[in-house]
Formats: C-alpha cells, structure tokens, sequence
C-alpha cells in the first residue's frame, strides 16, 4: 500500500500533543459539565426558556423543536426531565427526638469546609503512617493483609480528599496531624509490645475517623460535600468493624458498644489542640 | 518529522477510540443526570428533606419486616445478633419518622416489601438469611450516602450521617459471620456508593424513583 508510506505534513508529535490536550480537555470538562447543568437546573429563578438558551436547544414550548438535530436531544431530555415540577419546598419539619432541623439551611461558613477537609486528610495520612508503623507488631499474615488494605484505603481517601482540597485552591495535605498523633497515637505506640497493642491502636484511630466524618456530615455547608465524607466515613466505619472481629475476636454484639444504633456525631478531636488543620 | 498515511490513520483511530471512551462517559454521566433531575421532577415524591425522612423511614421497617421474616431460620447464636440490627432499623424508623411531618408514614415500604418478598420466601437456612442481610444492609447504607446528596438542611444531614456507619457496620459482620474474606466486607471498595439503582444491584442503593410510594 504505496498510500501508506506517502508522507504528509502532520507532524506526530504535535498531533499526539494535541490529543492529550483534547483528552485533558475533555476530562476536565465533563465534571464540569455535569456540575453546571446540575446549577442550571438547581437554580429555581431559572426559567425554562433560559435554560433551553443555555442548552443551546430549542424550547420544548416552541415549535422549531421539530427541527432538533440528534445532537440537541439531550439537552432537551435534560428539559423535559426538569419540566414543570412543583419545586421542592424549605424544610419546616417540626422538631423531633433525635434530630432537630436547623433554622437556616446552611450554618457554617463555607472556609469551615476547608479546615474540615484539610483536618480529615491529615488524619487520613496519619492512619497511613500508623498502619505503616503499627505494622511491625503484626504478625498474623491474614490481620497484616487486611492492615495492608486499609492503609491503601487510606491514601486512597488522602488523595481524594487532596483533590477536594486543591479544587478549593489550597494546599495538598501532605503531613499527618501531628496534634493528633502526639496527644493519642504516640503514647499508645511506644508502649505497644504486641499485636494486639498494635490492633487496638488502629481501631482507635479508625473510630476516631469515623466519628470524625460523621461529625463532618454534619457541619459541610452542601449537601454534595456531606456526601462525599460519608462515602469515606462510612468505610472507617467497617474498618472499625473488621479489627473487632477479625483481629481481636471481639463479638458482633461488641462492634455496637451499648448497643448503639447511631453513630456517635460529636467532634472527637474537639479538645485536642492542634488537631483542626486551618492553614 | 513527517508522518505517514498509516501513522496518520493509526492516529485518527486513536482519536476515534477517545471520542468513543468519552462518549462513554458523557453518556453515563448524561443518564445519572437525567435520572437525577427525573427523580427531583417526580410529582409522586416529596424530594424535600421530610419526603427523603420519609422515604428513610419506609425502607428502615421495611428492614425490619425483613429480619422479622428471615428470623426463624436463624439460629439461637445469631438470632441476638440480628434482633439488635432490627431494633437499629427500628430505632432509624424512629429518627426520620420523628422529622419527616406529613412526609412520615405508618408501614413498610410496600413496594420493596414486594420486590424482596420472592428472595425472602426462597431462605431455607441461616447462610441464605444471613446473605440476604448482607446486600440489604450494604443498598441502605448506599442509599443514604446518596440521601446526602440531597438533604439541604444540615441536622437531617447530620441524623443520617450517624445511621450511614451503624448499616455499613451490620454488612460487615454480617459477611463476617458468612465467612466472606475482608475484602468482600468493603463491596464498593475504598468508598461507599452513593448511586442509586432498583434494587437488583446490591452495590447500588434503593432508589426512590423506584421504591417511593
């Protein structure tokens, strides 16, 4: 095939260039993407029209939506999903036992997030290097497997909650907290002489976590930030879970001291100083 | 440098197969949105905060008719285990029932109720119960994290936030009862899902665009 030996003008390298740079584009884009029309279509004071505007399609009240291309149908189906509806209304539940709705919808301030999002990291690296420090008195191959996995599950929340951090246009945590190491984790590690020293610390530390998140759950100024802790709190939460069982033979009855069937929601590093990462 | 036809042509599939893995993910993303903005649209359900505790409420007694009709084929060294989960789902009920106003509801959610129901009939012993549990309890916890996503006021935020943990807890020692490895116990990994499904996907929570009166 002669055709493919003929020579062009394309340069290789700058066509590979420029598909990273479409790739990066793209990545980039789409979440984006995702979080403008989730504003677009949050926003009530936006009427349909204008959002056919924004959509670039046609509105689905006119009659030029005949004429749609099959690239305007999603935006259109993005309309016709939001239509009419009656919107959602502000939250007057009345007072209850356990949960007593706030007067307002939002009660922290928005940096608050970020000193919630750097402390959780730092405690998020800190249970990286205390698995990795811990990890010398394990010697049960199955209970050193399972600290080999949450210390993974570690640095994957770490990096998660970095990019939540840098997104805001701050500093990646890089550092585990040292107020909380030096005030729980140090005393009890340099008396730990055995494994289960060594597993009681990791619970330890994972409960507090959890707590933390949980407390956190509660204190994120959106909605979608609140969710995102969860997702990790919650598997601190199993983690807690497992070294009870698993590692230290406790029963299932004990995973719930008490019984409890919530989980505990006050700050656990309310009175260790140091310990709320605000730069 | 210069590039051949070939070159030129192997560099335009690779251009062809990005636009395919991106429109991959625009049309996952594409459905989830759609989903989401069908799901808050929905005339038949309340998408405020009360109709999400009310929706909570449902599923937790839901919960609980499920441990109570999977109870007898458990056995006396279980039973205790799974009396005190049911009185956590009783004790959720509670909680969201508590805030949920006229959202709040006196039964069962009925049409999980009926989707679980055949599995439910089909235990005959205590590792079937026991599994059965394990993908409930793993879709309730999906299914707040996905609430999360939704509740505006912080205090029902916070309510759900401490009731996420303890349904994660009762998957783990459910799996480890089952004799499941540890990995098994985290199903979704290092993160709980926060997506939503109709309940044939036990790593997806319970949709109530689906389940919701």
């Amino acid at each position: 095939m002669t055709n493919d030996h003929r020579n062009t003008d394309f340069s290789s390298d700058e066509i590979r260039r420029q598909l990273r740079s479409v790739d990066r584009m793209n990545t980039s884009a789409m979440p984006q993407w995702r979080s403008a029309l989730g504003r677009l279509f949050g926003d009530e004071s936006i009427s349909t029209e204008q959002r056919a505007v924004a959509l670039g399609v046609p509105s689905p009240t006119r009659r030029d939506l005949f004429r749609m291309g099959g690239a305007s149908i999603l935006g259109a189906a993005l309309l016709a999903a939001c239509g009419d509806d009656d919107k959602s209304a502000t939250t007057t539940a009345a007072p209850g036992d356990t949960v007593t709705p706030s007067d307002t919808p939002t009660t922290v301030p928005v940096n608050m997030d970020l000193v919630l999002a750097k402390t959780a990291a730092s405690l998020e690296k800190l249970a990286v290097d205390a698995y990795g420090i811990a990890a010398g008195l394990i010697t049960t191959p199955a209970i050193l497997q399972a600290a080999t996995m949450f210390a993974g599950h570690h640095q994957l929340h770490l990096d998660a909650l970095n990019g939540v951090i840098t997104g805001a246009g701050s500093t990646a945590v890089t550092e585990m907290n040292q107020a909380v190491f030096d005030a729980l984790v140090k005393p009890a590690l340099d008396a730990a002489t055995t494994e289960a020293d060594a597993v009681t610390i990791a619970l330890t530390l994972e409960e507090a976590a959890a707590q933390t998140y949980v407390y956190a759950g509660g204190a994120l100024s959106t909605p979608a930030l609140r969710s995102t802790i969860m997702t990790i709190g919650g598997v601190e939460a199993r983690h807690a879970a497992v070294l009870r069982m698993a590692a230290l033979a406790q029963s299932p009855l004990d995973v719930f001291p008490d019984g409890r069937g919530f989980f505990p929601g006050d700050n656990p590093l309310a009175g260790i100083d140091g310990a709320l990462i605000t730069a | 440098m210069h590039i051949t036809n070939r070159q030129f042509r192997a560099l335009a599939a690779q251009v062809d197969e990005l636009h395919r893995n991106n429109m991959k993910t625009f049309a996952t993303e594409a459905a989830d949105l759609h989903r989401d903005l069908h799901v808050r649209s929905s005339k038949a359900f309340k998408f405020d905060d009360q109709g999400i505790a009310g929706y909570a409420q449902s599923i937790e007694l839901a919960a609980v008719a499920a441990y109570t009709a999977a109870a007898p084929a458990l056995s006396a060294a279980t039973l205790p285990v799974a009396e005190l989960f049911m009185s956590h789902h009783q004790q959720h009920a509670d909680a969201f029932g508590a805030v949920a106003g006229e959202m709040a509801v006196t039964a069962a959610n009925a049409k999980l109720i009926a989707a679980v129901t055949p599995a439910l009939q089909a235990i005959t012993d205590e590792a079937g119960a026991l599994e059965f549990a394990f993908a409930l309890e793993g879709q309730a916890a999906y299914t707040y994290a996905a609430a999360l996503t939704l509740l505006i006021d912080p205090a029902y935020a916070a309510a759900t936030a401490t009731i996420l943990p303890i349904e994660a807890q009762h998957q783990v020692v459910l799996g480890l009862a089952l004799g499941k490895d540890v990995a098994a116990v985290f199903p979704t990994d290092a993160f709980e899902a926060a997506a939503l499904g109709d309940g044939s996907d036990p790593l997806k929570g319970l949709d109530p665009a689906v389940f919701a009166a």
